[in-house]
């Protein structure tokens, strides 16, 4: 009987097993994914490089550039809304060029009404010092359709837009959650990074790019967080930039600080960060004195020292309190992040927010600070646009 | 000890347990096989939109059945826009089979996962948007078409077939069955499909914005409106497949109660010691139903088991024809839950112990100490049969009648039958007797009078061949009277001579030709034209269909009206429409109803003036002036064209003269012999589920009538010994068993007969108008399903006998003599 009894428990254990295996999950398939470092590092051959200074010209280059992997558009603010209200914001238009195929490079009479030369990534976000929250919102378009663009007058992607004013320009962007709604008057002329706008950011050829800055503009109009609309005021700075892989292998990210200080200057610094956790030679910055005019800076001319690091939900410490020295100016300055969660978990992985400026304590200006190649490393990888999956 | 004398028993009775196993399994199966079929049907309908970009979906589509990719860009840049998907969906066979590429601008979802490709991942991170044209395919689409991740799949889209190499593989949830997903950009350029779109996604917008900003001829629908539409769809399908599980589980249980029944007579006499024993009746009680419920346990698992297997099956059967008939896409492998397993294994439980019930009562009757078999109650009489029957009969009928939901016609059905399996042992036995008397000195005579000594026994098994019998031939004869009527219904629906489309297998990309007021005229204009007729067919946002018409004189004897009047004057002047049978009941319309129409011009009211009779759409379909349409939608074309040709024009030379001459083989046609032919191969198509359900129940059929057979002969063995004692020949026994097998068999066929009529007038005047919406014209029910039973039951039957007969045969006399 025993053996019996077995045997029917046998068959029907494999019965349970056979159907429990109908409903168990099976495992996840391949997705590749790609960090938002590596696409400013690789260009395939096709695309253009930027390998040594040539004359820029406005408001031609203010338009896109095509030929170059990647190009952007880069806005952040420091504002001052109603009641002493501190609020931040960022509004950026990345250009990514796709490589030419069969489907994307018969422009003349395209295969597809999707056939573009260049995918458009744009990121908008609002720092509110008073809540410490951070909103952020990002979109993709595709080259196509009219859907994004970027002309001498108008740089857009959907219905975020920059157009040209008279006295500068008009920003207006936003989501159910927030929006921007911006007059830009810029308050100095055009700085050239680097070498007459040739900045180079690695030992290759075309590890460079061609990099101007606005560094102080004059900001006002309205900030809307939710159903609330709040007038607001203050500066904001322009970085425009374009080339093919301007960094070169050995580079896990940079630091890049724009800071407007008090007495009418600005500074810009970025340190690119190599494998080894050293600063890169090619780390650089500008230097603008209030009238404008302007002294490039090399890595050797400053030093910035990281103080603190927050650790976020996902366990990436990011550094968000730095020490800074620039000798030949004679400043010795502390940023600090106004707060902490300023921290983009969208496609690409990096922190980017306002911070206070400070000397021996006391405050001397404001600024922004962003933060790259942190999450770039194992499962943190920034993870989408496949662009380069193959 | 019960354990022990149960387990003595069943090794001792090993082909019962079988039986009883297999009887369970079976119909466990049915009903596990149907149930997973059914929500296979249900979860993938049209689920791909609303799961892609998660549950809250809004999907916006076109009245025109197309949105224009202008209508995109516009869209896409208004202030406040959503995330807008283009959408472009693609039907196209893979290995022969119905499958549909989901074309999608990947970057507009960017990060944002997608349940529909599985945890963690995104639109933007899996679909390859650069690089050549290649596919993302889940894990069990792929693994159903047998192939690997480095294979290319073979992709046809109307006549144009193309290689397409595998991206990424996804483990996808349900909603990736059956479906590719591509980039938009490499779907447009290589199967040509420039400025259309099939739809917009996005994952939230507000009503307000999509009411300011939407042009009148988009519409929205979120996703659980678009699931409920979808599931409409085929709820009179599932209603059907669940009906006949449930038959096929009760005939199921017949088998069951046949076996148990058996297994007690074989046992009287232990119980009867047991009893003497000491055993309580409740013991006695205890004993019985967990030998029914560990066999409906056991035998449960196994049926379940194989009703996975049979599920995938039967997927299989039925993926083109829901392909075909609903434009959707059911799952590649059905989809079972824990709680369906579950409940499903409770039903045989509560099945088991239902069945037990009579049993475990005859069982108490047995007195303590009885050693010897005493006769077994006698059944009804076949008067108190008639009163039995006849309740729950009338009961149906009323249900029928009151009622007109699908659901109550199912129960009237299911009332119906029960009442007349009632009366079939009573009434079987009467037929018995009448044929004993007819042959009262013959060996054939006498052996079926024996069989009137064992009527208890043999009641259930012949009420559940005659049960199952029925439904084998009731089913088939619904189908097959089903497809002489569609066979009539094209014949007089095709009165033209040929029907010309614009051929997309020779120039698949952008035909130059289209079926355009210019183009006709150009076919009219032909020699050998007497008139023309032309219709065009467009889903309307809501699903509704419409056939907008032009008909000339000839063309109207092709209607069959069922209900109102056919004001052709109306009709061509564009102030009423006619709506098929289907359409009528499903929309609860009636002539002189009004019915609105949403075109791009606003909402349109118009009169229906008749109903037709129309077997293309169980949904329905809205018959509409063709001149009036294309006012209103502003569609030029035509799906095809019907030509009459004058009586002297041969019809190859003028096709001839139309293809080489005039249009350089940019059209197509079809004369009326090929559209019948290919609507009798789709309905085929769409009945190889009833088909293989009829084809399951005819099954059960066979291991009642073996199971019942085997059960008396092996009962009857001490009356077979006795026989031989006095005499009979060993032939003559054989030939005894036999001719009570085959009698049995026969008597079996005769009572189902009657019963598979009725099931067929039934289903065709009941059942099919209330889950289908058309109505079958009552005519002679067809034969064949007869001709291909009864000799093949008769068979079965015969053979049934041998294997009990040769064991008596050869089996010593003594012991059988002695056996109880």
């Amino acid at each position: 009987m025993r053996r019996d009894v077995i045997l029917m428990v046998c068959i029907a254990s494999l019965c349970l097993v056979w159907l429990g295996l109908q409903f168990e999950p099976e495992g996840p398939g391949p997705v590749e994914s790609l960090s938002g470092t590596s696409l400013l590092a690789s260009a395939p051959e096709m695309f253009k490089r930027v390998t040594r200074p040539e004359p820029l010209r406005f408001p031609a280059d203010h338009a896109m550039h095509p030929g170059y992997r990647n190009e952007w558009w880069y806005f952040t603010g420091n504002l001052n809304g109603p009641e002493g209200a501190r609020l931040g914001y960022q509004f950026t238009l990345f250009r990514f060029a796709l490589e030419r195929t069969e489907v994307s490079s018969q422009t003349d009479d395209p295969p597809s009404d999707f056939t573009a030369a260049a995918i458009w990534m744009a990121h908008l976000a609002l720092s509110d010092g008073r809540t410490q929250q951070f909103f952020q919102h990002e979109r993709f378009a595709r080259e196509a359709l009219g859907l994004a663009g970027a002309s001498e007058q108008r740089w857009w992607l959907r219905d975020w837009a920059v157009r040209a004013t008279e006295r500068g320009w008009h920003l207006k962007a936003g989501t159910d959650d927030f929006g921007l709604d911006l007059q830009l008057q810029p308050g100095k002329p055009i700085v050239l990074q680097g070498e007459a706008g040739y900045s180079q950011k690695g030992p290759q050829a075309g590890n460079a790019s061609r990099y101007y800055s606005l560094t102080r503009i004059e900001t006002s109009g309205q900030v809307r967080i939710g159903d609330a609309l709040l007038q607001v005021n203050g500066q904001s700075w322009l970085d425009r930039e374009w080339g093919s892989s301007q960094l070169s292998d050995d580079l896990d990210g940079w630091d890049w600080f724009a800071l407007q200080l008090d007495d009418g200057r600005d500074l810009m610094l970025y340190r690119l960060r190599q494998s080894d956790g050293t600063a890169s030679p090619f780390s650089a910055g500008v230097l603008v004195e209030t009238d404008g005019r302007y002294r490039v800076l090399t890595a050797n001319d400053f030093e910035l020292t990281p103080n603190r690091y927050w650790t976020d939900a996902q366990g990436i410490a990011w550094p968000l309190d730095w020490s800074l020295q620039l000798p030949l100016a004679d400043l010795k300055l502390e940023v600090h992040a106004v707060f902490d969660q300023q921290r983009w978990d969208r496609s690409v992985q990096y922190w980017e927010g306002m911070v206070d400026v400070k000397s021996s304590g006391a405050p001397v200006g404001r600024g922004y600070l962003e933060l790259s190649g942190y999450a770039d490393t194992g499962e943190q990888a920034a993870n989408t646009l496949a662009i380069e999956r193959r | 000890m019960q354990a022990r004398i149960t387990h003595r028993f069943f090794k001792r009775h090993l082909g019962q347990l079988l039986l009883a196993l297999t009887g369970i399994a079976a119909g466990i199966a049915v009903v596990t096989g149907v149930a997973l079929l059914r929500g296979a049907l249900l979860e993938s309908l049209d689920a791909a939109g609303s799961v892609l970009v998660g549950e809250q979906t809004i999907s916006v589509r076109s009245e025109t059945g197309r949105v224009s990719v202008r209508q995109y860009a516009d869209l896409a840049v208004k202030p406040g826009a959503p995330d807008w998907i283009p959408v472009l969906r693609l039907p196209v066979q893979v290995n022969g089979q119905r499958f549909e590429i989901v074309a999608v601008d990947p970057l507009v979802a960017g990060a944002a996962t997608s349940p529909m490709l599985g945890p963690g991942s995104s639109l933007a991170s899996t679909i390859d948007m650069n690089g050549p044209a290649s596919l993302v395919i889940a894990n069990r689409t792929l693994n159903a078409l047998g192939l690997d991740a480095d294979d290319e799949l073979v992709v046809e889209h109307q006549g144009q077939v193309v290689e397409l190499p595998i991206a990424a593989v996804v483990e996808g949830d349900r909603s990736m069955d059956r479906r590719l997903l591509m980039d938009i950009t490499q779907a447009q350029a290589l199967f040509g499909s420039r400025g259309e779109l099939s739809e917009l996604w996005t994952a939230s917008v507000s009503s307000d914005w999509l009411d300011e900003h939407l042009p009148p001829d988009l519409v929205w629908q979120t996703s659980a409106e678009r699931r409920d539409s979808a599931a409409s769809l085929t709820a009179g399908m599932r209603a059907n497949l669940t009906a006949m599980s449930l038959l096929a589980l009760a005939t199921g249980m017949f088998v069951v109660y046949s076996v148990l029944n058996f297994l007690i007579v074989q046992r009287r006499h232990d119980f009867g010691m047991l009893r003497a024993l000491g055993l309580p009746p409740s013991g006695l009680l205890k004993l019985l139903l967990s030998e029914s419920l560990l066999l409906a346990a056991f035998g449960g698992l196994i049926g379940l088991v194989i009703g996975t297997w049979l599920a995938d099956q039967l997927l299989a059967l039925v993926a083109q024809p829901v392909g075909e008939l609903y434009g959707q896409l059911p799952l590649v492998e059905s989809a079972p839950s824990p709680g369906l397993y579950t409940a499903i294994w409770l039903l045989g439980l509560g099945a088991a112990i239902l069945v037990s019930v009579p049993l475990v009562r005859e069982a108490y009757r047995v007195p303590p100490g009885r050693l010897v078999r005493s006769q077994p109650p006698r059944g009804w009489t076949l008067v108190q049969a008639l009163g039995f029957g006849l309740f729950p009969m009338l009961a149906g009928g009323l249900l029928l009648l009151l009622s007109s939901g699908l659901t109550a016609a199912l129960a009237g059905l299911f009332l119906i039958l029960s009442g007349m399996v009632m009366m079939m042992p009573a009434a079987g036995f009467g037929l018995l007797a009448w044929l004993g008397h007819l042959m009262p000195r013959s060996l054939w005579g006498r052996s079926l009078v024996l069989l009137q000594s064992s009527r208890s026994r043999i009641a259930p098994a012949l009420a559940a061949l005659t049960l199952a019998l029925a439904l084998a031939m009731g089913m088939a004869m619904m189908i097959l009277g089903f497809r002489v009527a569609l066979d009539d219904w094209v014949g007089r629906l095709l009165q033209a001579d040929v029907y010309i489309s614009v051929d997309r297998t020779e120039q698949a990309v952008t035909p130059a030709v289209q079926l355009d007021d210019q183009t006709i005229g150009r076919i009219a204009a032909q020699d050998g034209v007497a008139a023309w007729s032309s219709i065009r067919q467009r889903r309307l946002a809501d699903g509704r269909r419409i056939a907008a018409y032009d008909l000339p004189e000839q063309a109207w004897p092709g209607f069959e009206w069922i209900d109102g009047t056919p004001d052709r004057g109306q009709f061509e002047a564009g102030l009423a429409v006619f709506v098929t049978e289907p359409f009528a009941r499903n929309q609860d319309v009636a002539p002189d109803g009004v019915i609105e129409i949403p075109t791009p011009q606003g909402q349109k009211q118009l009169r229906v003036a008749a109903v037709y009779r129309d077997y293309s759409s169980d949904q329905g379909v809205i018959a509409m002036n063709g001149v009036q349409y294309r006012d209103w939608f502003d569609d030029p074309i035509r799906d095809s064209v019907g030509v009459y040709l004058q009586p002297d024009q041969p019809l190859t030379a003028w096709l001839d003269d139309l293809s080489e001459k005039v249009f350089a083989r940019q059209l197509s046609w079809i004369t009326p012999a090929e559209v019948r032919q290919q609507s009798l191969d789709v309905f085929d198509r769409t009945f190889r589920i009833s088909w293989a359900l009829a084809l399951l129940v005819g099954l059960i059929a066979l291991i009642a009538l073996t199971s019942a057979l085997l059960a008396l002969g092996l009962e009857r063995a001490r009356e077979y010994a006795t026989l031989r004692a006095l005499g009979l020949s060993p032939q003559g026994l054989m030939q005894l068993i036999m001719v009570q097998t085959g009698g049995l068999t026969l008597l079996a066929l005769t009572l189902a007969v009657p019963m598979a009529l009725l099931m067929d007038i039934m289903l065709s005047s009941s059942i099919q108008p209330r889950a289908f919406g058309w109505s079958v014209p009552l005519d002679w029910p067809p034969l064949a399903p007869l001709v291909w039973t009864v000799p093949l039951a008769v068979l079965a039957g015969l053979l049934a006998g041998v294997y009990p007969a040769l064991r008596i045969v050869r089996s010593p006399l003594i012991r059988n003599l002695r056996a109880d």
